[in-house]
């Protein structure tokens, strides 16, 4: 079988013709061939250079126009956004669109990283492999479908029936928590074994304290809310003109939360790959020293994949910030919006108002500058999101250098 | 096992007799416990549907004044306590204690509403209630008095829980047999609220998951699949009437100003995106297969490649609307360049056919709109086929250009073929996005209100090309149009419900497709 020795190889093998570099690149055709082809891709690669070029000189050059011409008085003034009658006021276009983020990362970022953890750490194979699909899938629907389920579900079925006594809510939640959080801390003390009389008494003293508290945030939240709290009568009753008054058609917290929704997978996915970045030694090691699944997790696994989470959250927020139809359809105002700084009224984020200025019209009428408005929105709106993927890029590449 | 034996005392048979009487008894546990659970947070979560739907105002106006506070206070608590137990965050040594503070708790929050009930007037229904404090008291009772068997005694707060879950269905029932019966609104609440949070436990035992912790994670995980569920059933809901009665006539219907019209319908919509997927099948998919192939395989390592990945990635985070406002000052508006390649196109049109002009400037076109959604993909294309050429392994170029391929060669016959399935699973998934965007159609000014049908679609080239010059419509805009009409027509509603499910049923399929492809060859291959 080894028979074949080497030197009997270099015998039995004829000389062969000696080869210069020339004779193994081939004929010349076919290194043109080879160069036409490398061209094509490079200008096709090139491309994407040419619409970045192309976005920002369109948004600088007609932004330009507005910075130059407008008259500064009517963009800052809480006035609100009415294009049309060129009052171009940005705190009411911000502020929305604060308003939309943060609402929307206070569902995304919790689910979507609880998610990750869960899909991360813990689920079985067949438990991930039915809801990782499901997850793209949620990544998959169109906004618009989102649109219209916040206009017709969300804003009716969820923000109308809470949002009458919304400042109720957050106050029976908070009253609600500290009572649990009293109830807790009254077992973690029966459960002490420490029962000299004076550890005693001042428990009971601590406990009447806390219960005490309680009961007057209750009594308190009661009291303000009167005939209009849904435990003390009927919420119907709630007159028309207070601050939980619902607008119709649409507001900003129900917009918000089908922004939320629509971000979920994104930030579910981005963590996951944080997460799946930290190297199984790290876990291994904490599971030698006896720490429980969930310690691992909590003091091993996220910390190490800390900017990687703060990544996913950066661009869930960007992606937030530039979702437009959503906002544009539940979010309850035309394509005019007064200054608002409560989610339960109709508003505008910066989305919006462009998508609201250009619909119905062939092109984009109105006084002077509104066409030029339009770009300058659009420029505010593309420096806050390049900056915060570019921070985002920034977390996600210490994750990798790290691990 | 290797157990000794210390004077006459088996300690094998001793492990083994307690292990299996610890196992036996918690079996029993979790049966009855994920049962009675189960069953009685089944018929909560039914009864929170249905007063989500009904405006029963009753319900909430039944406690008023000093009461709520005091029972809240204290139902929480022990509601605290029950759950703390389970999962051992009360520590196991002095529960006779624990049991007894948290049946005199929940029992004395119950009895504080039944009397609070009583003084007005209303006791008939408090029975279903009077069960569960009735029956945690005589429990802890018994357990306070002499301490039972343990091998047959059960988990007893997890029973009171069971109950309590039972109770609450059962005042469901009575609810949803009589319309009429209003429950008070905290109680019920609270008791509903209970339950569920018993059947989430029963199931989170029922699955093996144990901590706190890992109940919250599998909450956000499971809330994600419940919303697409609701979110479905809501849509297609709402989109019923219009697809039980009328799917044919919907199907080719055209635009309308009304939403009763016999002949409204998203012919229209399907043909634009049917188009601005040619476009982006046509532009976005060569381009952007060719710059990932460019990147991952001839780029070299130098700062204009980084800059180059750089401006990709950040190409893919820009928001949609910006890239509508791209297509809307190339084309629409018209930059110097745009004229001067209009101008050829029509001066090549007019010496072809006899008419004056193809595309119009200022003009929302077709064309307009295709391209801009191309451009919108490209960098997710590019993302995705980059990936996937990268996974190509090292040692099939190697192979090939052993043989003395070429590199175009070995890219042609080795790389793209085994990158196929990934590059594949991009461009749907980027196609799916192209399909159901609206934002930069808006911005470029596809029409949201009449559209008046062509006749010939394909009679003749002209005709073919020149729909691609005239304005257009999309499935989304459709939608959207819909939607902001229906608060004036309210029929438009069911319209937009409707053209929905279509669109949702073409994306979802793509994306389904896209998922399970990619799925089935990663299993391949690993």
């Amino acid at each position: 079988m080894t028979d074949f020795s080497v030197t009997e190889m270099v015998t039995t093998t004829r000389t062969p013709p000696s080869l210069s570099v020339e004779a193994l690149a081939g004929p010349q055709s076919r290194q043109r061939k080879e160069s036409i082809i490398r061209g094509l891709f490079f200008a096709a690669a090139l491309v994407s250079v040419l619409i970045s070029v192309l976005i920002i000189v369109s948004l600088v050059r007609e932004a330009w126009t507005f910075i130059t011409q407008v008259d500064w008085a009517v963009t800052w003034g809480e006035t609100g956004w009415f294009p049309r009658r060129g009052l171009y006021d940005m705190p009411t276009l911000l502020v929305s669109s604060i308003i939309v983020t943060v609402v929307a990362m206070l569902v995304a970022g919790p689910l979507g990283l609880g998610a990750a953890i869960y899909l991360s750490e813990y689920a079985s194979r067949r438990v991930r492999g039915i809801l990782k699909p499901v997850l793209e899938v949620l990544a998959g629907v169109p906004s618009v479908v989102l649109g219209f389920f916040a206009l017709f579900f969300i804003s009716p079925q969820v923000i109308e029936k809470i949002g009458r006594s919304a400042w109720l809510w957050i106050g029976y939640g908070i009253s609600g928590m500290a009572a649990v959080g009293v109830g807790m801390w009254t077992l973690r003390a029966w459960r002490d074994s420490d029962t000299t009389t004076a550890t005693i008494i001042k428990r009971v003293v601590t406990l009447a304290v806390l219960i005490t508290v309680v009961f007057v945030l209750f009594w308190w939240v009661n009291s303000v809310a009167q005939d209009c709290s849904p435990v003390a009568g009927d919420t119907a009753a709630c007159p028309v003109e207070n601050s939980f008054t619902v607008k119709r058609s649409g507001q900003l917290a129900a917009a918000a939360i089908g922004v939320g929704i629509l971000t979920i997978p994104l930030v579910a996915s981005v963590a996951e790959d944080a997460l799946a970045s930290v190297p199984r030694e790290l876990r291994e090691a904490s599971a030698g020293l006896g720490a429980r699944k969930a310690t691992t997790t909590r003091q091993v696994v996220l910390p190490a994949a800390v900017s990687g989470i703060v990544a996913a959250f950066i661009i869930g927020i960007s992606r937030a910030l530039g979702e437009t139809m959503v906002v544009f359809m539940a979010g309850g105002a035309a394509d005019a919006a007064e200054f608002t700084s409560s989610p339960f009224e109709g508003g505008l984020t910066m989305t919006a108002g462009m998508a609201s200025l250009a619909t119905g019209t062939d092109s984009v009428v109105g006084e002077g500058l509104t066409f030029q408005s339009l770009y300058f929105v659009g420029l505010v709106l593309f420096a806050i999101t390049l900056l915060l993927n570019v921070v985002a890029g920034r977390f996600v590449a210490r994750v990798r250098e790290r691990y | 096992m290797a157990f000794a034996s210390i004077g006459d005392i088996d300690v094998a048979a001793r492990v083994e007799e307690t292990i299996k009487r610890r196992g036996a008894d918690k079996k029993v546990v979790a049966s009855i416990w994920t049962s009675l659970a189960g069953a009685g947070g089944v018929l909560a979560i039914v009864a929170m549907f249905v007063t989500w739907y009904s405006d029963d105002r009753t319900a909430t106006a039944w406690f008023s004044g000093f009461l709520p506070p005091i029972a809240l206070l204290l139902v929480v608590s022990a509601a605290a306590v029950l759950v703390a137990k389970p999962l051992r965050i009360v520590g196991a040594d002095r529960r006779v204690d624990s049991d007894l503070f948290a049946f005199v708790v929940i029992g004395g929050g119950a009895l504080l509403m039944m009397l609070r009930q009583l003084s007005r007037g209303g006791l008939s229904d408090m029975v279903y209630l009077l069960i569960i404090p009735l029956v945690a008291w005589t429990f802890s009772v018994v357990r306070a008095l002499g301490r039972p068997n343990r091998s047959t005694r059960l988990e007893l707060e997890q029973v009171a829980l069971g109950l309590a879950a039972i109770g609450a269905g059962l005042i469901v029932v009575k609810r949803l047999l009589d319309p009429e019966y209003a429950t008070g609104g905290w109680a019920w609440g609270l008791l509903a609220g209970l339950a569920v949070v018993a059947a989430a436990l029963a199931a989170c035992q029922y699955l093996g998951i144990l901590s706190i912790f890992q109940v919250t994670l599998f909450v956000a995980l499971a809330l994600s699949v419940i919303i697409l569920v609701i979110l479905l059933v809501q849509v297609i809901g709402d989109g019923w009437p219009v697809l039980s009665e009328r799917l044919g006539d919907f199907w080719s219907g055209t635009l309308r100003s009304r939403s009763g019209d016999e002949r409204l319908g998203i012919s229209q919509g399907i043909l634009g995106s049917f188009w601005i997927a040619g476009f982006v099948v046509m532009i976005a998919f060569p381009i952007g297969i060719a710059a990932a192939v460019y990147l991952e395989e001839y780029a070299p390592r130098n700062r204009f490649t980084t800059m180059l990945d750089i401006i990709v990635r950040n190409l893919a985070g820009v928001p949609s609307v910006v890239y509508g406002l791209l297509g809307l000052f190339l084309f629409v508006k018209g930059t110097v360049v745009t004229h001067w390649i209009i101008d050829r196109v029509n001066s090549v049109w007019a010496s072809i056919f006899d008419e004056e002009q193809l595309i119009e400037v200022g003009q929302s076109t077709l064309f307009a709109g295709g391209v801009t959604l191309a451009i919108l993909v490209l960098p997710i294309v590019i993302i995705t086929a980059a990936e996937a050429v990268r996974a190509v392994p090292q040692s099939l170029r190697e192979g090939a250009y052993g043989v003395g391929a070429t590199k175009w060669e070995v890219i042609r016959s080795q790389v793209l073929p085994f990158a196929a399935p990934g590059i594949l699973t991009g461009t749907l998934l980027a196609l799916a996005r192209a399909v159901g965007e609206a934002a930069p159609l808006i911005l470029v000014g596809a029409i949201t209100g009449r559209l008046a049908p062509r006749d010939s679609m394909f009679s003749g080239v002209d005709q073919f090309f020149g729909q691609f010059a005239d304005r257009f419509t999309a499935m989304p805009i459709v939608i959207v149009g819909w939607v902001r009409n229906s608060g004036v027509d309210s029929g438009f509603g069911p319209a937009a419900g409707a053209a929905i499910v279509m669109l949702l049923v073409f994306v979802i399929m793509m994306n389904s497709v896209a998922v399970l492809l990619r799925n089935y060859f990663e299993k391949k291959r690993a």
